[in-house]
């Protein structure tokens, strides 16, 4: 019997075959691997490693009155930071990190600075991980970011509030029906002095503010009710007239209520002095004006993608015009400083100070360098156009890094809303146009997508340098739905289908692609079942659909490691097809 | 001379399963961290899927390239061809005509091919397994495929390497390579 390695040996016409033939389909596989991109993945990873913007509960800023200490939220490798930063040292400090977890919304959250700003409290979950669990309300030291008191919450819920009633005590209210009021003890300890209760519970309860010392505010419908902590008893103090919604109010610095109405005649600020500030009883109008003049503020309006800033640092001053083109998604006016949330065009999102002084703004926290170490990071084209139905459209086109006089290539075609995320760079990097019409917001226009879309697309494809039979269209959450109803109206245009998050998923049979990229998280609604079940139909008639399932992640990126996987996936896919 | 066809025929079949083989394993490879797909015949995943194809073309490809006995390989060229090929009847059964290009769509990435050119190249090379071990089966020499007449041997030398070749009476005066050492000699009885 001879040995089998010998006979293999011995078999040299068929050990050269069997080497040729591996040879050749592994010289194929490696020449193809070779035409790819460099570093197409080490770009994506880089990408989606900074920080952006994912959720709209991120972003809060809150200064302290004199703009010289902030706390603001970001999003970390994990999930949601909240962080504390000062002027005088100009560093970030990080508080507490609340990790992504199946559910879309986050427990912890920013209460707000103590009069006398020794003290600023947040509510954070007990556990971190995960899952359910109770809340604490944390005392930070207000001059260095330290943990000053824990004092369990129980029942706290989305819908309590809070407000610092004196440098030591403060009060939050529960189930719209509660007011528990908690006091600093001579030894230092935090107890529950005082628990009330409304007698009557009525609609939700907004924007808990202390009046005084010793009673407190809050909004119910078009009401604001005040509680007395002495008689220990709620009155109605004011009602905004039929046929007008009382939006928001404040106290201003003299003890007065600022009161913002909208009425059928527009909007009015209402003045009211309540009772002790006035010789009613049931307090006083003082004025109604159609302009808030007694409150230092910063008004924002947006038009076309421009955010203007009307500052009143100073009651008596001129107001300060302030421009921002980007985005801005949260702003507090504190002392001559304004604080936001946002991101210059095209960059992504960051902690930006406006100094109204200096006319000067710039950004608290690390952003994407302009050069990147693996690959090019792609300033858009920008354009404006007018469909049919004389809308003006807003789009930005990505043009590939690398291109060769008279070669066609492929284009990736959707919508955003002007903030910016780290898979626009990676098309124009692996060889791609990239475009998408810009819309104000996440919900507004949201129904125009498939008119804005296909507007954009006839004029992109008169591009003599876009391959027109390689056209992809790419959708995020519910804008899944109005890509479905443009594929199966026009089936036969599209290449792939690139989608995030779907909400909605095409009709397999009626969608004529090539392929398909999905990536969503594991714990959005049924995604697994639904999304392989949908894997399995698109199989059957003959298209490829890449799915990507994110562990411990739900139907939104809530933190850098989900979104830098979900840019690798789609780099991956786009460097494979 | 039929020895000498069949012989290619068995090179080939072998070198082509190999081919395939690896290919199924770099598809599996190239697919992985995507969900993967269960086949909607065996019920099993694709990536597993394609690595017990590519591990049964393997055996099977070493076995035409190594192995002595033809009708082995010819037999084994066959059961796996004719397997596939009804595999591929069932596909289209039971998901439907386009079932191969979603489902075997690994292949189509990882070697940047179109899933008609997938389809058509493994179609094409199954159908030749097939017809080629068939004919290898009812045309050897022989019919070697007997197992009776397996036992009227002779031993010969090599007269290159002096290794040791038992060969059936019938096949003295044909021409074959020394499994020893590949040189090519002409089957005489001793003496």
């Amino acid at each position: 019997m001879m040995n089998p390695l010998k006979q293999v040996a011995a078999n040299r016409t068929g050990l050269c075959l069997a080497i040729v033939a591996v040879l050749f389909v592994g010289g194929w596989r490696l020449s193809i691997i070779a035409c790819q991109p460099a570093h197409w993945l080490a770009f994506a990873t880089e990408l989606g490693s900074v920080a952006q913007k994912g959720v709209t509960q991120t972003g809060n800023v809150l200064p302290n009155k004199d703009g010289d200490r902030l706390i603001y939220e970001r999003e970390t490798e994990t999930g949601l930071g909240t962080f504390y930063w000062d002027a005088a040292t100009g560093r970030s400090k990080l508080l507490i990190e609340e990790h992504q977890t199946d559910k879309d919304d986050w427990r912890t959250r920013t209460l707000g600075w103590s009069p006398d700003e020794s003290m600023f409290a947040c509510v954070v979950p007990t556990n971190m991980d995960p899952g359910m669990g109770t809340e604490e309300i944390v005392l930070y030291n207000g001059n260095n970011g330290d943990v000053a008191a824990r004092i369990p919450a129980d029942g706290y819920g989305w819908y309590s509030q809070f407000a610092w009633l004196s440098p030591r005590s403060f009060a939050y209210s529960l189930q719209n029906q509660y007011l528990a009021v908690f006091e600093e003890q001579s030894t230092g300890a935090w107890i529950q002095s005082h628990f009330y209760e409304k007698s009557i519970a009525g609609p939700k309860w907004q924007g808990l503010k202390a009046l005084t010392p010793q009673s407190v505010v809050w909004q119910e419908g078009r009401a604001v009710w005040t509680f007395d902590f002495t008689s220990a008893t709620s009155t109605k103090l004011w009602k905004a007239e039929t046929n007008t919604t009382l939006e928001s109010f404040s106290v201003t610095e003299d003890g007065n209520l600022s009161l913002r109405c909208k009425g059928k005649q527009g909007r009015d600020w209402v003045l009211f002095a309540p009772p002790g500030k006035s010789a009613d009883p049931k307090g006083t109008v003082l004025s109604v004006t159609p302009d808030d003049k007694h409150i230092r503020r910063a008004d924002m309006h947006e038009l076309d993608g421009v955010y203007s800033f009307t500052i009143r640092t100073n009651l008596d001053a001129i107001p300060v015009l302030f421009s921002w083109e980007g985005k801005v998604e949260r702003w507090k006016l504190a002392g001559a400083t304004l604080f936001f949330s946002g991101n210059r065009p095209n960059e992504p999102s960051g902690v930006w100070l406006y100094d109204v002084a200096s006319d000067k703004a710039s950004c608290l926290t690390p952003t994407l360098k302009r050069n990147s170490r693996y690959g090019t990071i792609v300033t858009p084209l920008s354009a404006t156009t007018t469909n049919a139905l004389g809308k003006r459209l807003h789009y930005r086109v990505w043009e590939p890094v690398q291109m060769s006089p008279g070669a066609k290539y492929p284009l990736i075609l959707g919508e955003s809303h002007n903030v910016w995320s780290s898979f626009e760079q990676v098309p124009p990097n692996e060889g791609y146009y990239f475009a998408t019409v810009d819309r104000p917001s996440w919900n507004e226009g949201i129904g125009d997508w498939e008119g804005d879309v296909l507007c954009v697309y006839e004029i992109l494809v008169r591009n003599p340098r876009i391959d027109t039979n390689r056209v992809s269209l790419l959708a995020i959450s519910q804008e899944t739905a109005y890509l479905s109803e443009v594929v199966a109206e026009r089936p036969d245009r599209w290449k792939s289908l690139i989608l995030f998050n779907p909400a909605a998923l095409p009709d397999p049979p009626n969608a004529h692609v090539s392929s398909m990229f999905i990536v969503d998280g594991k714990a959005d609604g049924r995604a697994i079942e639904r999304l392989t079940k949908y894997q399995d139909e698109a199989a059957r008639v003959g298209i490829p659909v890449r799915l990507a399932l994110i562990g411990n992640a739900g139907h939104i990126a809530k933190s850098m490691a989900t979104e830098r996987e979900q840019t690798r996936r789609l780099a991956r896919f786009l460097v494979e097809n | 001379m039929q020895s000498a066809i069949i012989q290619r025929f068995t090179n080939s079949a072998g070198a082509l399963l190999i081919a395939l083989a690896t290919a199924m394993f770099i598809s599996s490879t190239a697919g992985s961290g995507w969900v993967s797909l269960h086949d909607p015949l065996l019920g099993v995943s694709m990536t597993v899927l394609f690595w017990i194809v590519g591990a049964t073309e393997l055996a099977v490809g070493l076995v035409c390239l190594f192995g002595k006995e033809i009708w082995l390989k010819a037999g084994l060229t066959v059961w796996l061809a004719a397997m596939f090929l009804v595999y591929q009847l069932g596909l289209v059964l039971a998901a439907g005509p386009r079932a191969f290009a979603g489902y075997w769509s690994n292949l189509q990435t990882a070697f940047h091919l179109s899933s008609a050119t997938v389809c058509g190249t493994l179609i094409a090379a199954f159908v030749y397994l097939l017809l080629g071990g068939a004919v290898s089966l009812f045309w050897s020499p022989g019919n070697e495929l007997s197992p009776d007449n397996a036992g009227d041997c002779v031993t010969v030398a090599c007269p290159d390497c002096g290794g040791h070749i038992a060969s059936p009476v019938h096949r003295m005066g044909q021409q074959i390579e020394c499994p020893h050492c590949g040189a090519a000699l002409t089957l005489r009885e001793p003496g």
